[in-house]
């Protein structure tokens, strides 16, 4: 049972392996089981931890002081999830909209892999691994902006700057926990480091280096540039699932490894970065001229939600979970949507969408289903992750993020009705609906209706999260 | 040697800082390069400096015995920065060809 963590990792690596080598429809054989075997794979060890708890597993039998530890717990499970069930639907919309294409060459190797890489920095039990894992996200998510060529190699070589500069700083902060307890498991890590000067150094290095990989304001420059010019499949990736990974090892070592390092000030401070972030991301996307341009600094203005976690702790750590996820479902959605825009209408400006949503209605419902997660209406697991935050920040008497949450939710209206409204009016001079194509209509829907059925979902979601604790106390 | 090696990363990290803020792309390389040079020979002085010493515990009492670890992660981090410095060389070679310029502000404004 325990190797249903192996199988994730090792699966898609496979896979990526596979279609970089092999052509024709060999090549589409090898591709479409590797996702369905990844998805299946993910979705036994999601149920095998609900069912059991947190497990362990010591590969090539060598235990933790001297081998390499997958661990799967709750959180892990929970991004897996996410992973998996965002990664299989993207995969369904990549295949149709990169048919016939030369792009789509480059494209699913370098998703296969960039799958493996999250899947192992979810389940990875050592501060090393995590380093591996995020240089594997790091150069496959470059590629995946690069590969569309143009505006996007300017974008992809400064995202690359960027991403490795990250990795290194977490890496200079791996060194000294090295340095200082001479092992790099995450447990070893937890019990061994006290309240050392060298300790807080190695947490800023590596929050320093996450939050720029995680594209926190104001570090989060290359986030619009990089996903508004990549391919729509690799936009929605990006942005739905590749920034989740940095911001989860954050939690990861802010909950686990440095729990008694990780003072207020620093937790305030990253607060106070979230509420910043929500209001500048959302202004963006308010003024921005491009659909895919909205949608991309939406997500800066969504990642600033998520930091609130940090000073809030207790309740709003699941609630931030899972308004990770929302987002994660509702932006794959509407990145689906601005690339069948982009591709029906030849063009993605928002001055002249005037009908739009004649000519594709169902990607107009499904980018407004979406877009009723990404504001927090309710019923949706956006309603439900900002909820638990409030309630968080109401109990400690936060008022700055008590006012913050409301703000961004109506900004988020703002900039979601900017592209909902031009769409819908106009519409008798409409022409006549495109003609109905599976993959660009189904996948968006199906994105947008699992964001909202998050909102009938939250127990069962808490009950998978508090496996193993991973937010410490009981969960 | 140890205090050797610190006062050598803490300049290879500002030296390289320097680098990647500088206007030229392939600067930027250089910067890039030594950025991971220096996290990499922050691991390896993170396990103890040692001269001559076996990497093996052989239980003999009063020998000194150096630390394998550190070697096997900047061995596994080298191979990793390579890689993507190569990546970055090809990703700026594409860009200084279409552009005909390696100054990044005219390429970001082009």
């Amino acid at each position: 049972m325990a190797w249903a963590a192996a199988w994730v990792i090792a699966i898609p690596c496979v896979a990526g392996a596979l279609a970089f080598a092999l052509r024709g429809a060999l090549r589409g054989l090898f591709i479409a089981l590797g996702v369905a075997g990844a998805t299946a794979a993910a979705a036994a060890l999601v149920v095998f931890v609900a069912r059991d708890g947190a497990r362990d597993l010591a590969l090539g039998g060598w235990l933790a002081p001297l081998g390499i530890r997958l661990r799967a717990d709750g959180l892990s499970a929970f991004f897996i999830a996410l992973q998996a069930g965002v990664g299989a639907i993207v995969s369904g919309y990549a295949a149709g909209y990169f048919a016939g294409d030369r792009e789509g060459k480059a494209f699913w190797p370098l998703w296969l892999t960039l799958w493996a890489g999250l899947c192992g920095l979810y389940l990875t039990g050592d501060l090393f691994n995590a380093y591996v894992a995020l240089e594997l996200i790091g150069v496959t998510a470059v590629g995946l902006v690069a590969a569309s060529g143009g505006a996007a190699l300017v974008a992809g070589l400064r995202y690359l700057i960027v991403t490795l500069t990250g990795s290194l700083l977490y890496l200079a902060g791996v060194a000294l926990v090295y340095a200082e307890i001479g092992a790099v498991d995450m447990e070893a890590a937890a019990q061994g480091l006290g309240p050392s000067p060298v300790a807080h150094v190695a947490l800023a290095l590596m929050a320093a280096g996450l939050l720029l990989k995680t594209a926190v304001f104001p570090m989060h420059f290359w986030l619009p540039p990089a996903h508004a010019n990549a391919a729509a499949p690799a936009s929605a990736i990006l942005s739905g699932l590749v920034i989740k990974g940095s911001f989860y090892l954050l939690v990861r070592i802010w909950n686990d490894v440095f729990s008694a390092h990780a003072d207020d000030m620093l937790a305030e401070l990253m607060g106070v970065l979230g509420v910043a972030a929500v209001i500048w991301g959302s202004a963006q996307a308010i003024v921005a001229a491009r659909v895919k341009m909205l949608v991309a600094y939406s997500t800066v203005a969504q990642v600033g939600y998520l930091l609130m976690a940090f000073p809030l702790g207790g309740d709003a750590w699941p609630g931030a979970m899972y308004f990770a996820a929302a987002h994660g479902l509702a932006k794959a959605a509407m990145f689906a949507v601005a690339g069948a825009i982009a591709r029906e209408l030849g063009h993605d400006d928002i001055a002249k969408l005037g009908g739009a949503a004649g000519t594709l209605p169902a990607g107009f419902f499904a980018f407004a289903l979406a877009g009723v997660s990404l504001i927090g209406l309710p019923p949706s697991g956006g309603f439900l992750g900002k909820w638990l935050l409030l309630s968080a920040a109401a109990d400690h008497d936060h008022m700055l993020y008590l006012a913050a949450i409301p703000a961004g939710t109506l900004m988020a209206a703002g900039y979601v009705f900017r592209v909902i409204a031009p769409a819908l009016a106009e519409l008798r001079r409409a022409p006549r609906p495109s003609p109905w194509r599976l993959w660009r209509e189904a996948p968006p829907l199906v994105l947008a209706l699992a964001a909202l059925a998050l909102g009938f979902s939250l127990s069962p979601a808490l009950v998978l999260l508090s496996r193993g604790a991973p937010f410490g106390g009981g969960g | 040697m140890t205090l050797l090696l610190s006062l050598l990363v803490g300049a290879m990290f500002s030296a390289a800082i320097y680098l990647l803020l500088r206007r030229s792309v392939v600067d930027l390389i250089f910067g890039l390069l030594l950025l991971s040079h220096a996290a990499n020979l922050l691991v390896f002085t993170a396990g103890g400096v040692q001269y001559g010493s076996p990497p093996l515990v052989w239980h003999v009492a009063g020998e000194d015995m150096a630390d394998p670890l550190p070697q096997a992660l900047v061995l596994t981090a080298i191979v990793i920065g390579f890689a993507l410095v190569a990546f970055a060389v090809v990703l700026v070679a594409r860009l200084c060809t279409a552009e005909k310029t390696d100054d990044a502000e005219e390429i970001t404004r082009s």
